[in-house]
């Protein structure tokens, strides 16, 4: 039997029994051993930790004086020397769900492994669930038991330094993380399965959870087209022909800059298409179908724009993650910017 | 709108070995080839072919099978109207799903050729079997005992007829071995029938979204997966869950999880049809070919696959596909469309890689609220398997690689590896019709 | 549209400008959300 982990709890005015909303601005402080809920904590903790001691802080304080609440939380880490810290749960509370986060996160900025404890509907939720875990728990009080149960049992785990499962099993809410493993049945089964239960209306979890595509902000329209730089960029897969620089033709992780500041056009005989996602014949004969340099000249000769930019960006755009993309797309984009790039015409394929 | 009742007798002979010898015949699970008798066989149906030969490749032996093209159950029609794997390769294209067929369970057909896929660029042929070690713990057709047609044809012919011509070379081949029991009374019989269920149970159908290289390879004939034969952009067609497991879509569409083989084996068709009369009622599937070029047909595809869906009664569906990158769109869509006529739907799927917190489906939509993933291939095959394949011991087929993935999971052309040496996986191996536990979690 | 052979060089070459001319005028319009301009009509959908 290992020794008991040393835990140490946090938890706001109201659970520390101070009182309600009138003692909010109580002060952090540091008390030994459990306090409030921390008792029922230490119990189903049993022989697997010991609540050394807990920060109690009134909700009002920590949001006005957080610099000062959280000097008191580093003094009480160093004081106690826990191997893990709990905070919570805070349930629905707004404010107390940010202290708990920002206690959870201040411990494991210190190195001790943490876990808050709140609804998913808390507004801390999206702001830190990436960051500390934080185990999914009832609205209200009323789920205190199964709330403490569980993040005593991942507390445990995380305190002892044991690997820690998927979201779903540990208990707490994702982190925007998915990994590879092997689930009990193969997956024909599941599907007939998910169907049926979904079909009798009985409750089932879809092993992908909708995630909403970023929104960005579209820059502002172009005033003046006759003084602008136009730049270009393909994902159709433009590359050197014989393609010396080993452009991928699906699956892309790299784009290449082509210099385009001598060219008047893109040549058949220096250039290509290569990409594994539609006929390439047309756009080999002709690359300017797909990184449009020829027609961007002519209309830079009778000054319908003002310039084209020096450097031209391509890609093969098929089957690469979305990470990769918005990755390359990022880098792109703060190369354009730099170069004082008005705007940008990319060719999809 | 009720389907006729089809009944579809499947006969199954198990193959526990395979030798070569003088006679064509299975016997107690063991199959005996007549090579030579065979070989001149298809040389005289199939003058296209210059080179073909035999190989046997067995599960566990130190074998890698370079490039795989397609792999085939042999299978037989003994009574019923039509022949197994219709319409490819100008086979008869009565329809099928009827009567009772022949299969022998436990073997396949391997098509090994370095004819590529079509002159449209990119779609290169980098698959290959390893009958051992980690890959072949992944790949159902490397538990299979492997008859492998070594095959090139005439290289005067034109890339479709190349493919066409290896194509039917390997039909042959399947052809010959399952004459061999066709006159023979199968140790198992299964019997498959959409008979109404008693009480009533929820209608389900199947919509099974398979690639059309059209688009790619600019010509409605380049081979592939195919529906009796028919690789091209069609719209949505209706099928008897009969007519799948006789092989009325075949065809590869260049991963070993979307081979002709898994196809006619298709395990959700399979569990869909052990449910009918118990869980469901199994109603019809909708067969839809993917990559459509535009934003229109892709949306206009997907509506009509869900009246289709809501004409046949059903209330509920699975959706699979084959593929990958912009066909997924009229794939969710079709998610979508079914959910929007109140079918309530099951999407299996593969996902991208989700580094960096990165949604892994191109289009999330929040209609696709039911989805089983099968993970996401390239990266456990990099991570966690060390990073290359062994070597191994013989090479069936090319001695000589020309074409590797790269560590990340692209097509990159090289000069001259030995195909026996140790190598990444091919580019992607996304399991379509879930045959593996794989699977991603949240973390 | 461009690309196809039957066009002939000139018409090719018109509609391939048109195009370009279409995206650089959809640059200078003002959006706030995903957009598809028709360069051949310069119809405008959101």
């Amino acid at each position: 039997m290992s020794r008991p982990l040393r835990v140490l709890h946090y938890v706001n005015q109201f659970f520390a029994g101070i009182g309600g909303e009138d003692k909010a601005n109580h002060p952090a402080e540091i008390r030994d051993g459990a306090v409030g809920p921390g008792r029922l904590l230490a119990n189903l903790l049993g022989d697997e930790g010991i609540v050394v001691g807990t920060v109690v802080c009134g909700d009002n304080f920590f949001q006005e004086q957080q610099e000062q609440a959280l000097a008191v939380v580093r003094q009480a880490l160093t004081d106690w020397t826990p191997d893990v810290v709990i905070t919570g749960p805070a349930f629905i509370s707004g404010r107390y769900g940010i202290a708990c986060a920002e206690v959870a996160r201040t411990a494991q900025e210190a190195g001790v492994p943490s876990v808050a404890g709140m609804n998913a509907e808390n507004p801390a939720v999206p702001m830190y669930s990436q960051n500390i875990y934080i185990v999914g728990t009832g609205p209200s009080p009323a789920s205190m038991e199964p709330a403490l149960t569980a993040m005593a049992r991942l507390a445990v785990k995380l305190g002892r330094g044991e690997e820690i499962g998927p979201a779903a099993d540990e208990g707490y809410l994702p982190r925007g993380e998915r990994r590879l493993g092997y689930r009990a049945q193969p997956g024909y089964l599941r599907a007939v399965d998910m169907l049926v239960r979904k079909l009798r209306d009985q409750p089932f979890a879809s092993e992908v959870p909708y995630q909403p595509v970023d929104k960005v902000t579209p820059a502002p329209a172009l005033s003046n087209l006759a003084g602008a730089t136009i730049a270009l960029a393909t994902t159709g897969g433009l590359i050197r022909r014989g393609n010396p620089d080993h452009q991928p033709a699906s699956n892309t992780r790299s784009f290449l800059r082509i210099d385009v500041a001598d060219l008047a056009e893109l040549s058949p005989k220096d250039f290509d298409a290569y990409h594994a996602g539609y006929y390439n014949a047309i756009a080999g004969d002709n690359p300017n179908y797909i990184l449009p340099l020829s027609y961007v000249r002519e209309l830079e000769a009778v000054d319908e724009i003002g310039s084209v930019h020096s450097t031209v960006y391509a890609l093969a755009g098929v089957s690469t993650p979305v990470a990769e993309s918005r990755r390359m797309g990022a880098e792109i984009g703060a190369e354009l910017a730099a170069a004082g790039v008005d705007g940008c015409l990319l060719v999809a394929t | 709108m009720r389907f006729e009742s089809k009944r579809l007798e499947m006969g199954t002979f198990p193959v526990r070995d395979v030798v070569f010898g003088d006679e064509t015949r299975w016997a107690d699970g063991v199959l005996t080839v007549a090579k030579d008798d065979i070989l001149r066989e298809v040389r005289t149906k199939e003058p296209r072919v210059e080179q073909i030969d035999l190989e046997i490749a067995k599960p566990g032996e130190s074998v890698r099978i370079w490039p795989v093209r397609d792999v085939v159950e042999p299978r037989v029609k003994v009574s019923g109207s039509g022949v197994a794997y219709p319409g490819m390769c100008g086979r008869d294209v009565a329809t099928v799903g009827e009567g009772r067929t022949h299969r022998l369970d436990g073997i396949g057909v391997v098509e090994v050729s370095n004819v590529v896929w079509h002159a449209g660029g990119g779609d290169l042929n980098d698959q290959f079997l390893d009958m051992s070690g980690p890959l072949a713990e992944m790949i159902p057709e490397s538990k299979l005992i492997n008859v492998c047609v070594v095959v090139e044809p005439d290289p005067i012919l034109d890339v479709t007829e190349q493919n066409y011509a290896v194509h039917n070379a390997t039909l042959l081949v399947a052809d010959a071995l399952a004459r061999a029991v066709a006159d023979l009374e199968p140790p198992e019989i299964e019997v498959f029938e959409t008979s109404p269920t008693d009480p009533p149970l929820p209608a389900v159908v199947y919509v099974q979204c398979t690639h059309s290289p059209q688009a790619m390879s600019n010509s409605p004939k380049t081979f592939c997966v195919s529906t009796y034969g028919m690789p091209q952009l069609m719209s949505p067609w209706i099928l008897h869950p009969n007519e799948i497991m006789d092989g009325a879509i075949n065809g590869p569409y260049r991963t070993m999880f979307a081979t002709s083989w898994t196809v006619a084996n298709n395990p959700i068709v399979k569990e869909l049809y052990a449910r009918h009369g118990v869980d469901l009622d199994f109603r019809a599937v909708i067969a839809f070919k993917t990559e459509w070029t535009t934003q229109r047909e892709k949306e206009l595809m997907a509506a009509q696959a869900a009246k289709m869906a809501k004409m046949l009664g059903a209330e509920g569906a699975i959706v699979t596909w084959d593929a990958g990158g912009n066909e997924f769109m009229e794939v969710i869509y079709t998610v979508r469309a079914l959910e929007r006529e109140g079918i309530r739907t099951v999407f299996l799927t593969s996902e991208d890689n989700p580094a960096g917190g990165a949604p892994t489906m191109l289009e999330p939509l929040p209609e696709a609220d039911a989805i089983v993933s099968t993970g996401y291939f390239h990266s456990l095959l990099i991570d966690e398997l060390k990073e290359k394949l062994p070597a191994v011991n013989r090479v069936i087929g090319n001695p000589v690689k020309i074409y590797e993935r790269s560590p990340v999971g692209s097509i990159m052309e090289v000069s001259g590896l030995e195909a026996r040496d140790s190598t990444y996986a091919p580019h992607r191996f996304d399991d379509h019709y879930g045959w593996t536990r794989l699977s991603t979690f949240a973390y | 549209m461009v690309g196809d052979p039957s066009l002939g060089p000139d018409k090719d070459h018109a509609y391939g400008l048109q195009i370009v001319r279409g995206a650089l005028r959809a640059l200078q319009m003002p959006v706030d959300a995903p957009t598809l301009f028709d360069p051949l009509t310069m119809d405008v959908r959101s």
